[in-house]
């Protein structure tokens, strides 16, 4: 890929020549000749943003079409994320800092575009190296800490990848207490396995491992860790060859054609004391241990003993975490955050759980607010939002799931948006025009990108998801729904088949055209897109005016006044399946990429 | 059969491939499945593994070949190429090797004839038109820079030329420059591995 200056150099003569004929002085600064003309500026191409906004198009389109050049992306970005060697994806660092010892590749070009323009990329479910024990640290954020000079922290990095390692864990001992005397030679860690794929990396000159060394001094006093390694918190990347069951001393030894064999101690007297010995002899078969419950360990043969060092704690998985619902408040102490000046107001002495849940249940029954509706029971937080505060109670539910059944369930939504606040409202009716369920919901998004065609697309999401939700619930596969919609370009992009190739994912506001596909496709009955004249008030009033009437003035009020927890956000949430997303400002872009 | 494999770090994404085709034009590509030999020196691996490589990727050129045949279709060699991406070792840092570096050649038979023609070798360095742009194995542009330089060159020339009175008309002769070069600045990203390397 071209780099600025080399694009700096191909439109040179052009620029040259065409800045006169407009009467300009070629010397004229380069923001005003490539500045937007809404700031004023003459809106000339600028190459190296072309090329940064093709690069851009390339990437998110292939990998939203999860291609094999998405995939072949994806394999370029993990070893770029391999070879930085940080716990955050690369898209959202500083491309300055990680340049030195970064390989100029299409990935890294990209990275810097987007380090200029201040976008970052979010990538669905990214391999990112963790840390696997409490005091580790990652090895070259703690060489970038020291500012040392570009030429070592080069040399640091080719050490790193000759040693297969990452994080500070990689290298020391299996206690956490001292550095593995390979590591500090400079050879092949032997004891251990990578689970990673590494690039090749062949013997490096002796300065290199001198400054390697002096690296780190910064964290040891010899071979020993100033600070020493505690319990692991995650699996490590590193698999051990040698585990320890402390319950009954067994050890558990991976050869190396992957297979694994157990040996148990056997002691030299029946008087068990603190100075007797144990001998492992005779190795059998076995299958591969749990690596949960066991503790990794390391066995150092000697002339006339093996020394057995392990670890205090086995690995950790770390455990998802809690689903978080806006609809009820399931957290078992309302009061565990409070904010001080609060826990002052309320007192010391604030009510117990119990009593919470005695007046929650009183609050229920007095119909202040309805019960969680059992369909959207465990319905992720993204949709919660796209619903809306006031999903259909179980009344209104099984209503709407029998009417499928009968072909005779109309739905409408509608799309508000006033100075960048958008909302949409929904409505379900029989097809004689009996209203079953209506609401409203917020349209995420950044103001300036808020269009009424994203609030109409958010209405029909919000639409298909209950539709999808009812149906998985009462487990429907067939029928019939009529959605109404006043938007034809709304309904056209996401009713009719979309094209092929990259394009449709850069299209407008395309999150929520993807999500409609994604529900459309998911949802097991047949769904008809119908055009609804909006605003029209003829003489004999049909139940699809009437409906798109009530949709429209749910969004509207919405709008006026949302429910405290769905104001609209600048940041939408990433919706399920969304694989890649462009940030900009704090927000997602959504529309017009090249002009943001 | 040899395939091209790419491998993701953490072994999540894996892509094989044996080649891509666009209308009548075909690329075959492999990479290396040699297996070091601790005998050897770093300088003789190269060449092994070099060579095993081009054996590799000579193998796949002629089934193309007998499969084109056999459908009443045929490659014409000399307009053909192929090139291999191997590296020296220097301090502990790699270098694309040269030819020298690593030698080896691919020779294929055509339709009926016994005869083996040599297919031309490219540099990693060189660069080959494709689709309209000039690509390096490498990723080193600067042929394609000095063909784009040269296009906006030769644009200017007559509109140095002009008279004012079709400045007007000159200056969007100018700005076309904008449309014709900036659709060949962007090669395809993951065309580079539609050939073989190691």
């Amino acid at each position: 890929m071209l780099s600025q200056a080399n694009c700096r150099y191909i439109k040179a003569p052009a620029l040259a020549a065409l800045l006169p004929k407009l009467h300009i002085n070629r010397h004229a600064p380069r923001v005003v000749v490539f500045g937007g003309k809404i700031f004023g500026g003459l809106g000339l191409k600028d190459y190296f943003i072309d090329q940064g906004y093709q690069q851009l198009r390339y990437l998110v389109g292939h990998i939203k079409l999860n291609d094999d050049v998405g995939q072949q992306f994806l394999i370029l970005l993990s070893y770029v994320q391999l070879l930085t060697r940080t716990s955050t994806s690369v898209f959202h660092q500083p491309y300055q800092l990680f340049k030195p010892w970064t390989e100029h590749t299409w990935v890294s070009t990209l990275w810097e575009f987007c380090t200029a323009l201040k976008l970052s990329i979010t990538f669905e479910d990214p391999w990112l190296p963790t840390l696997s024990r409490t005091h580790n640290i990652f090895l070259m954020e703690e060489a970038l800490r020291l500012h040392l000079a570009t030429h070592i922290l080069q040399d640091i990095n080719q050490c790193l990848i000759f040693l297969q390692v990452i994080t500070l864990s990689d290298i020391t001992t299996v206690d956490g207490r001292y550095l593995l005397p390979e590591a500090i030679q400079g050879l092949p860690i032997q004891d251990r396995l990578n689970n990673l794929t590494w690039p090749h990396q062949q013997h490096l000159p002796p300065r290199s491992w001198t400054h390697w060394r002096t690296f780190l001094q910064f964290f040891c006093t010899g071979n020993r860790l100033r600070t020493p390694l505690g319990a692991w918190i995650n699996m490590p990347h590193q698999r051990w060859r040698w585990y320890y069951n402390s319950a009954d001393s067994l050890l558990y030894h991976q050869l190396s054609d992957d297979t694994w064999e157990v040996l148990a101690p056997t002691y030299t007297s029946t008087r068990r004391t603190r100075h007797s010995r144990a001998q492992y002899r005779a190795p059998t078969p076995c299958p591969p241990p749990s690596f949960h419950q066991f503790f990794p360990a390391s066995v150092t043969t000697s002339s006339n003993f093996v020394m057995i060092t392990h670890s205090n704690s086995s690995f950790k998985v770390p455990s998802p975490p809690p689903p978080t619902t806006l609809w009820v408040t399931p957290s078992p102490s309302p009061f565990l955050h409070t904010p001080i000046f609060f826990q002052r107001l309320i007192g010391p002495n604030p009510p117990s759980k119990e009593s919470c849940s005695a007046v929650a249940e009183a609050i229920v029954q007095a119909s202040l607010i309805g019960p969680s509706p059992s369909p959207f029971l465990h319905t992720p937080i993204f949709f919660q939002r796209l619903i809306g505060p006031n999903p259909p109670s179980e009344e209104s539910c099984s209503a709407i799931a029998e009417a499928i059944v009968q072909a005779s369930l109309i739905a409408c939504s509608d799309g508000s948006c006033n100075s960048g606040i958008g909302s949409h409202g929904w409505v379900f009716a029989s097809v004689r025009g009996t209203i079953i369920s209506s609401g409203a919901g917020p349209v995420d998004g950044h103001p300036s990108l808020m269009s009424s065609y994203r609030s109409e697309a958010s209405g029909i999401a919000a639409t298909l998801c209950i539709i999808l939700k009812i149906c998985h619930h009462y487990e429907i596969t067939r029928g019939l729904v009529l959605c109404y919609c006043d938007s034809k370009g709304v309904l056209n992009n996401i009713y009719k088949k979309c094209q092929r190739g990259i394009t449709p994912f850069l299209n407008t506001d395309y999150d929520l055209v993807h999500l409609c596909h994604t529900l459309l496709a998911d949802i097991p009955i047949e769904i008809r897109g119908e055009w609804v004249k909006g605003h029209h008030y003829p003489r004999q009033m049909e139940p699809k005016y009437e409906i798109n009437h009530l949709a429209d003035a749910n969004a509207i009020k919405f709008s006026s006044s949302p429910a405290p927890s769905f104001t609209p956000r600048k940041l939408p949430l990433s919706y399920p399946g969304f694989r890649v997303q462009l940030h900009c400002d704090n927000s997602i872009i959504t529309s017009n990429l090249y002009q943001t | 059969m040899p395939l091209a494999t790419f491998q993701s770090a953490c072994s999540r994404q894996i892509v094989k491939m044996t080649g891509i085709t666009f209308v009548d034009d075909s690329s075959l590509s492999v990479t290396s499945t040699y297996t070091p030999n601790a005998t050897l020196s770093a300088t003789e691996q190269v060449r092994a593994e070099a060579s095993h490589t081009i054996q590799l990727l000579s193998n796949l050129a002629q089934h193309w070949e007998r499969l084109l045949f056999s459908t009443g279709g045929a490659i014409n060699l000399q307009k053909s190429h192929w090139y291999i991406m191997t590296w020296n070792w220097l301090n502990g840092k790699a270098h694309l090797a040269t030819a020298a570096d690593a030698p080896g050649s691919i020779s294929l038979t055509t339709g009926d004839n016994t005869y083996r023609d040599i297919i031309p070798r490219l540099a990693p360095t060189d660069s080959f038109r494709t689709l309209g742009v000039y690509l390096s194995p490498s990723g080193t542009q600067g042929r394609q820079i000095q063909i784009l330089w040269g296009h906006a060159d030769s644009y200017i020339i007559p509109t140095w030329q002009t008279q004012p009175s079709h400045r007007r008309r000159q200056s969007f002769r100018i700005l076309s420059i904008c449309t014709h070069t900036l659709p060949t600045l962007y090669p395809a990203p993951c065309s580079l591995k539609l050939t073989a390397d190691t």
